[in-house]
């Protein structure tokens, strides 16, 4: 694309007026056509026209009067051509109105799009580390126990969004004062998977299309773009990369961009038609023609290694025969160009995201891995021999052999059984003896009744279970709450949900103590901790208690009581292995204050 | 009208068939003769015996497809055995048969048998049981059973086309800590996934691995209270036939315990140790902090921290006192 340039004259010399935007600095230049006139080029840098005035277009004079500043910087200088053709002139003025609107714009907000432009280039220029790097980042936090325990705000989120997690925090935290970080710890796992829950982005989308140049009135186009969006857009179109990395240095940052969103190249990216009366832009156009597979093949070579042999999919397009003289996606002889571009700058796009994909068997649908599987020629293969690990149950001879070594107790009854028992098999066997009326009469009635009486209960236990199972499934929505229904129990709902709170607190706390308990450290802090909940366990005894007293009718009292039962049981065990451990750490203190007080002596 | 009465035909057909599907009762009977002899008094193998004749030609007449077959589990002298049918298929010398004359045929000819192996079992048993040991186990008996079951119910019908449902009865007298608990399960499970119930009848002490083995295959678990009523447990309780388990409320009257025993000291046990590699549970944790079903190594520093005893600030009341000994 050439520089736009037209004839003009300058202090009534004739010449041409030339707009080099492909030089470094970029000027409007001025040459006399005549080279034996001794008037010298004017050349005038881009970036330091100020302002443009031209006549307006339906005078008869043609003129333009371009107001800059020299190098110096100090005093404002004017330069007036006039022109003779009026197409000439809207040319130039056209660029040249351009030029000034797009320096208008980066220079009146400097502070903010410049730092956002530099920060998008400092990371785009190297996006693959970069991008490797937050990973690591974000994994060390997910691995790093510490940090999830300190991130108060990842912790705040996980509470909102699961409810009953935040009733037991709330009755064990904030009711019963036990350490936040306490109740976190034994819930590293939750905080985790919320934490790489929270981390999962948004798979890659075609970035231009939703960049939406606005145009203002004051011949301005205006463009918000994100520093993510940048970075997305070099990853999908690489050439847009390359044009980044040849110009950037010499083009302002800001001007790149303002140059770009209004270019012909962002347009046949986006997919939109271009036509040659869209706006020239000399520094982007010529990317249009690069080849924008240039460098796709390595990529390409990277990600995939399939055997030419069996790819089928590629064996089927490079087949010349099959496609004629239409080397396109349209397959037809006589198609516009310009469209079949588009096509394939869209498939082009989407190959491209999907390679930017990271994982990608996660991406895959059964259907695909089914195909894969067939692709495979298994007969090739090398059987895969199922490994196991062999376990030998060695001791449990020597344990039978233990169990079943004869007691000397039993040895001499022994004897005599047996005997009794050859004795009994030789003598004839009276099998209606079983039924014998005044022997076994009395006992086979009294068992019948037994069974009946057994069947009776368990048909009781079966239809309770059934009522809960009926209560469970109209439930369903709501589930986890309501797994037993209180009816079944004679007990109200929300008599129900105490128990369960208080319940769930209790588990909560004994949770917290048997873990210190085990965990054998002897620092203070957390001695102090254990002991502590050592309290809190004793206070949940009582809690359980309050609870059951509050059920007047002894029916149900018995029926909450049997309910809490295994509570505190375990509660109970909690307390009498502190108290174990603590007579035994009393006894060594007695033997060593005693061995201290000895040894003196 | 023909389509009509077809089907009218074939479901009436459909519904014959269901019932008439006949069965195997496999009975385990445990012959362990040490635990027999804690019997004494309350009931002898003999009686036992009786009602299982009983039992066995009750379930002979119900379906003339019905089959049976009978296991001894352990004795000093031989380990698990089938009583009926004999798989060597034997001649003996013609024996005195003990029974009435006027016995049915069919029953005369199964009962016979399983008197006389059991006769032979007894008569082979030694009289002084020094330097003996007990040989065989229930578990070792009830995959023999499983494997004639799994041979008559899966694999004979596939040539013969005769289906047959099957369930177990184990009559047990002993008591856990003589069994082995992974054979055990080793059958439960595999009994679960044949889809055969294991019915138990228990005299003696009770016994968590019979009544898991029964829960999980939706059996009947019995703990015999009254041994003069035996043949009433035995053909009603123990009797249901597998066609009619889904849609019976089961006598089972077992308070299900589910806790499962060490592998070193053969303990039942309520909170203990579990290898990470093999999943055996210790009550202790084992020498040289290797596991002994696997030979994986623990970790030692796990294990340290697993013997540690747990540290505590002693409590208020005695800490006190304590402090009042050390002043004066």
């Amino acid at each position: 694309m050439s520089n736009v340039s037209g004839a003009a004259s300058h202090k009534k010399k004739n010449g041409m007026l030339t707009v080099l935007e492909d030089q470094e600095p970029s000027i409007l230049q001025w040459s006399a056509i005549d080279p034996s006139v001794a008037v010298p080029l004017v050349k005038i840098r881009l970036d330091f026209i100020t302002s443009l005035r031209a006549t307006n277009p339906n005078s008869n004079q043609m003129m333009i009067k371009v107001l800059y500043k020299d190098s110096s910087g100090a005093d404002e200088k004017t330069a007036l051509f006039s022109f003779t053709n009026r197409s000439v002139m809207d040319n130039i003025q056209r660029t040249l109105q351009q030029v000034v609107a797009r320096k208008k714009a980066s220079s009146s907000t400097p502070g903010a799009t410049t730092t956002k432009d530099t920060d998008a280039a400092s990371s785009a220029a190297t996006p693959s580390s970069q991008v490797n790097s937050t990973d690591k980042e974000d994994l060390s936090t997910f691995l790093d126990s510490d940090k999830l325990l300190k991130d108060h705000k990842l912790q705040q989120k996980l509470l909102v969004d699961n409810k009953t997690l935040m009733i037991t925090f709330k009755e064990a935290v904030m009711s019963n004062g036990l350490d936040p970080e306490e109740f976190w710890k034994t819930r590293l796992h939750l905080l985790r998977s919320y934490a790489v829950q929270q981390a999962q982005k948004r798979g890659p989308y075609n970035v231009l299309s939703t960049i939406k140049p606005v145009a203002s009135s004051d011949n301005k186009v205006n463009v918000t773009v994100t520093r993510e969006k940048i970075q997305s857009i070099f990853e999908q179109y690489p050439i847009v990369r390359k044009a980044y990395d040849e110009n950037v240095p010499r083009l302002n940052e800001g001007e790149f961009w303002s140059r770009f969103f209004s270019s012909r190249l962002f347009r046949q990216l986006r997919g939109e038609p271009t036509s040659s009366y869209d706006r020239a832009d000399v520094v982007l156009d010529k990317y249009l023609y690069m080849d924008p597979n240039a460098d796709e093949h390595t990529t390409k070579e990277s990600i995939e290694h399939i055997n030419p042999l069996i790819d089928v999919q590629s064996n089927e397009q490079d087949n010349s025969v099959k496609l004629g003289n239409a080397p396109d996606v349209t397959m037809k002889v006589n198609n516009d160009n310009r469209i079949s571009g588009i096509m394939k700058n869209m498939n082009r796009l989407s190959r491209r995201m999907l390679a930017n994909i990271k994982d990608e068997n996660q991406d895959k649908t059964p259907e695909v891995e089914q195909l894969e599987e067939q692709l495979d020629l298994r007969d090739l293969e090398d059987d895969v021999e199922l490994e196991y690990n062999e376990l030998k149950l060695q001791n449990s001879k020597l344990v039978q052999n233990k169990a079943n070594r004869i007691d000397d107790r039993i040895s001499g009854d022994y004897t005599e059984s047996i005997k009794t028992s050859q004795r009994q098999f030789h003598e004839p066997f009276n099998l209606t003896d079983i039924y014998n009326p005044t022997t076994q009469r009395q006992a086979i009635f009294d068992v019948a009744k037994e069974i009946s009486q057994i069947v009776k209960q368990n048909t009781k236990q079966y239809s309770q279970g059934w009522q809960a199972a009926n209560l469970n499934f109209q439930d369903s929505k709501t589930s986890t709450i309501n797994d037993v229904g209180p009816e079944s129990l004679n007990i109200s709902t929300d008599e129900l949900e105490e128990l369960r709170l208080t319940h769930m607190t209790s588990i909560e706390f004994l949770r917290h103590f048997w873990s210190h308990l085990g965990s054998g450290s002897k620092d203070k802090q957390d001695l102090l901790t254990l002991k502590k909940l050592h309290a809190s366990v004793s206070k949940c005894i009582s809690r359980v208690e309050a609870v059951v007293d509050k059920f007047q009718d002894s029916n149900s009292k018995q029926t909450v009581h049997a309910i809490m039962q295994p509570l505190v049981i375990s509660l109970n065990k909690a307390l009498a292995e502190y108290q174990k451990a603590s007579s035994a750490m009393l006894e060594y203190q007695e033997r060593v204050h005693k061995s201290r007080t000895q040894t003196p002596v | 009208m023909d389509a009509i009465a077809d089907r009218a035909f074939q479901e009436k057909q459909h519904n014959v068939s269901q019932d008439e599907t006949p069965s195997l009762l496999a009975v385990v009977i445990d012959t362990n003769p040490l635990e027999w002899t804690k019997l004494k008094g309350v009931i002898c193998l003999k009686e036992l015996c009786k009602s299982v004749l009983v039992l066995l030609n009750a379930h002979l007449s119900l379906n003339s497809g019905n089959r049976v077959a009978v296991l001894t589990s352990s004795s000093l002298n031989s380990g698990p055995k089938f009583l009926y049918p004999d798989p060597n298929d034997k001649t003996y010398e013609k024996r005195e048969s003990l029974l009435s004359s006027d016995i049915h045929r069919q029953f005369k000819f199964v009962d016979q048998k399983i008197i006389q192996e059991l006769q032979i079992l007894l008569d082979n048993e030694p009289l002084n049981p020094e330097n003996q040991e007990l040989k065989g186990s229930i578990a070792g008996a009830m995959s023999m059973a499983l494997s004639y079951i799994n041979r008559l119910t899966n694999i004979e019908p596939e040539s013969t086309g005769n289906t047959l449902r099957a369930k177990m009865l184990v009559i047990s007298i002993s008591d856990d800590s003589t069994q082995q608990y992974v054979p055990f399960m080793n059958c439960i499970f595999s009994a679960q996934k044949m889809k055969v119930s294991i019915d138990v009848c228990k005299m003696g002490p009770d016994s968590s691995f019979l009544q898991q083995a029964s829960d999980v295959t939706n059996g009947v678990y019995m703990l015999i209270k009254n041994v003069h009523g035996l043949i009433q447990y035995l053909t009603t309780a123990l009797f249901i036939d597998p066609s009619l388990r889904p849609i019976m409320v089961l006598p089972t009257n077992s308070d299900l315990d589910f806790r499962a025993s060490c592998f070193v000291t053969n303990k039942v046990i309520d909170i203990g140790y579990v290898c990470s590699v093999c999943l055996c549970i210790f009550s202790i944790i084992p020498r040289n902090n290797v596991c002994p079903t696997c030979q994986s190594k623990f970790d030692d520093a796990v294990v340290k921290k697993l013997r540690q005893k747990p540290i505590v600030i002693p409590l208020q009341k005695k800490k006190k006192l304590e402090d009042g000994v050390q002043r004066t």
